[in-house]
């Protein structure tokens, strides 16, 4: 692993972030409205006059700029999640889902569905609630099973974890077969994944978790370097190994089950975006973390704005967005430079 | 398609075929329906033999229907021939526009015999149908949306039945010009589009979707908000091409047209 200079890490955060202002500002200019820069102005130039509450000015302000920074967040949440995973179970295959944290969300989420628990819980939605609550049960029941004699194997883990989100996986479909054609619709609707307008109370809560959830993770991004060579040598070199493991499997299933549970499955951001980084700047945690989750923003953000642009008025599954768009272009990169692990 | 006598035992694969054979007063013939025939109220009482989708042949045999009634799904063709194997003669509807519902009704009668009947509540629900089209015959036609599901936010477009509803009941459809039956929208394209009627389809009968109602009313800049047109309206009135259809159209007509629809109580 190369040496990180301060001056690397400054430019490329610095250079990130410059690009996801960009993208978001990029994007609240896309949509079937035509807003333009002297509509901003207008909007801007005098809040308190009635162009403030004007279509446009709603569009821009209450409809796009809250979807396109909860797409920022989610996207950010499901890559940084991806890095952690595949640095904590040492396998390149693993994504913010593989532990069974998303077909917890899914159920909790289906069964709010199911009972048409559409209400309010305070300013919130009942079904993102239910989700996350069905993610946490999830990581916590799958943390207990895999902990043995007050250790974490991440084999076990892993296995515990795939194995639970099968199960939880063969319930969704068994509630499907037998649920009402029109509940069907909106579970499918749901898992298919959607960042449609959640409005700005439930947008402060998701980065509330998202962004503790990262800043935790960042924090002990020097541990994961440690970790990725081999637990024996990590503990040699004076890392708590258990403490670091159970924080960063925390860290990364409470940001997921966040994203999961307002967005829906929303597949192919959380593996391409971190192998991505690791083949443009390494597998230093520390860059590589911040960098990931700057850049699953700006892939994500852009994704979303394909979605609902593409067939307009027409909207597509975002889903379908990122892995077609994402999935060649990863096959390209492997093909020409190969897979950077760890 | 002809049966030498009277179908004495019917098995109906579909809501809407249901609604149709119970219209014609065959309430004793049907012997088996779908888990999703809730109507009419005689309908929940029979065997049932499965989902419309995935009915199970077992439970239909075991039956032993004469006719067996279903609408045309995509695995309709491999359901007739499993069928045909216990010697169970299976009918077919295939309903695209509402006016085919009449055409199915008779169609049906004639199969079991009811021809008289079929005349009377063909004729019937054509005289409501002729009745609403008349009346908004040449006024203004305000702009719809309706809302099929809530998130992400669903509407219909060409080809399905609430759309057909939506402009015999003297309306515009919105979304009209979109490329499916069922699209998902977005929040942005509502607002743009700026519908002078919103109708809320409620799953059940007796859901008046006030959540969804109350969320409306952030969206002040939409017409149909500002001059509280939100109604809402039964799914199953608006999707199943049954007799019912006529009252799901009239439900549409009073949501679009109150002025002319809605009669003071009496």
């Amino acid at each position: 692993m190369k040496v990180l200079s301060l001056r690397k890490w400054l430019i490329t955060i610095l250079l990130l972030a410059i690009l996801l202002i960009g993208t978001i500002i990029f994007c609240s200019f896309q949509g079937s409205a035509d807003i333009n820069l002297k509509d901003v102005i207008e909007i801007f130039s005098n809040p308190l006059s009635q162009n403030w509450w004007n279509t446009k000015a709603v569009i821009l302000l209450k409809v796009r700029l809250p979807r396109i920074l909860l797409a920022c967040l989610v996207g950010g949440a499901l890559a940084v999640s991806g890095v952690v995973l595949q640095a904590l179970l040492r396998n390149p295959l693993a994504d913010p889902y593989v532990l069974g944290v998303s077909s917890g969300s899914a159920l909790g989420a289906i069964i709010a569905i199911l009972l048409g628990l559409n209400i309010n819980i305070g300013v919130l939605p009942s079904i993102p609630l239910f989700g996350f609550a069905g993610g946490l049960l999830t990581i916590l029941f799958v943390y207990h099973i895999s902990k043995i004699h007050r250790k974490i194997s991440v084999q076990t883990m892993l296995l515990v974890g795939v194995v639970t989100g099968a199960i939880l996986a063969a319930i969704i479909m068994f509630i499907i077969s037998i649920a009402g054609p029109h509940k069907v619709q909106g579970i499918i609707f749901w898992l298919m994944g959607s960042l449609s307008s959640q409005g700005y109370p439930m947008l402060l809560i998701v980065s509330f978790y998202v962004l503790i959830g990262i800043l935790i993770l960042l924090y002990h991004a020097r541990g994961l370097n440690l970790l990725v060579l081999g637990e024996e040598s990590a503990l040699q070199l004076g890392l708590e190994v258990e403490r670091t493991k159970k924080i960063a499997f925390i860290g990364a299933s409470l940001i997921t089950g966040a994203a999961v549970s307002v967005s829906g499955l929303i597949g192919f951001v959380g593996i391409l975006i971190p192998h991505l980084m690791r083949m443009i700047i390494g597998s230093d945690h520390r860059l590589l973390l911040p960098a990931a989750g700057l850049s699953g923003s700006i892939y994500l953000a852009l994704a979303d704005t394909l979605a609902r642009t593409l067939l307009a008025p027409t909207e597509i599954p975002v889903g379908v967005i990122t892995a077609i768009c994402g999935g060649p272009f990863f096959i390209y990169l492997l093909k020409k430079k190969g897979a950077v692990f760890f | 398609m002809v049966l030498n006598h009277p179908a004495q035992k019917i098995v109906s694969l579909d809501p809407s075929v249901t609604e149709i054979l119970f219209a014609l007063g065959l309430n004793n013939e049907v012997v088996g329906v779908t888990d999703y025939c809730d109507y009419p109220e005689g309908a929940r009482s029979k065997s049932k033999v499965g989902g419309y989708l995935d009915p199970n042949i077992e439970a239909i045999a075991l039956l032993e229907p004469d006719l067996v009634v279903t609408t045309l799904k995509t695995d309709t063709p491999k359901l007739i021939q499993q069928l045909e194997n216990f010697g169970i003669k299976v009918f077919v509807l295939d309903p695209k526009r509402i006016e085919d519902i009449f055409e199915n009704i008779s169609s049906l009668a004639k199969l079991t015999y009811r021809a008289e009947r079929a005349k009377q509540v063909v004729g019937a629900l054509k005289e409501r149908l002729n009745e609403i089209k008349r009346k908004v015959n040449g006024i203004y036609r305000p702009g719809v949306f309706l809302e099929m599901g809530v998130d992400p936010l669903i509407s219909v477009g060409p080809g399905s039945f609430a759309n057909d509803l939506i402009e015999i009941a003297g309306g515009r459809n919105v979304f009209s010009h979109c490329s499916s039956r069922y699209s998902r929208f977005t929040l942005e394209e509502v607002l743009l589009a700026d519908p002078e009627v919103i109708i809320i389809c409620s799953m059940t009968s007796d859901d008046p979707c006030v959540v969804q109602k109350r969320w409306w009313e952030k969206w002040t800049n939409i017409s149909a908000v500002r001059n509280s047109q939100i109604y809402v309206v039964e799914a199953n009135l608006i999707t199943r091409p049954g007799p019912r259809m006529i009252e799901g159209l009239m439900e549409i007509a009073k949501a679009i047209h109150p002025e002319i629809f809605w009669e003071p109580e009496r």
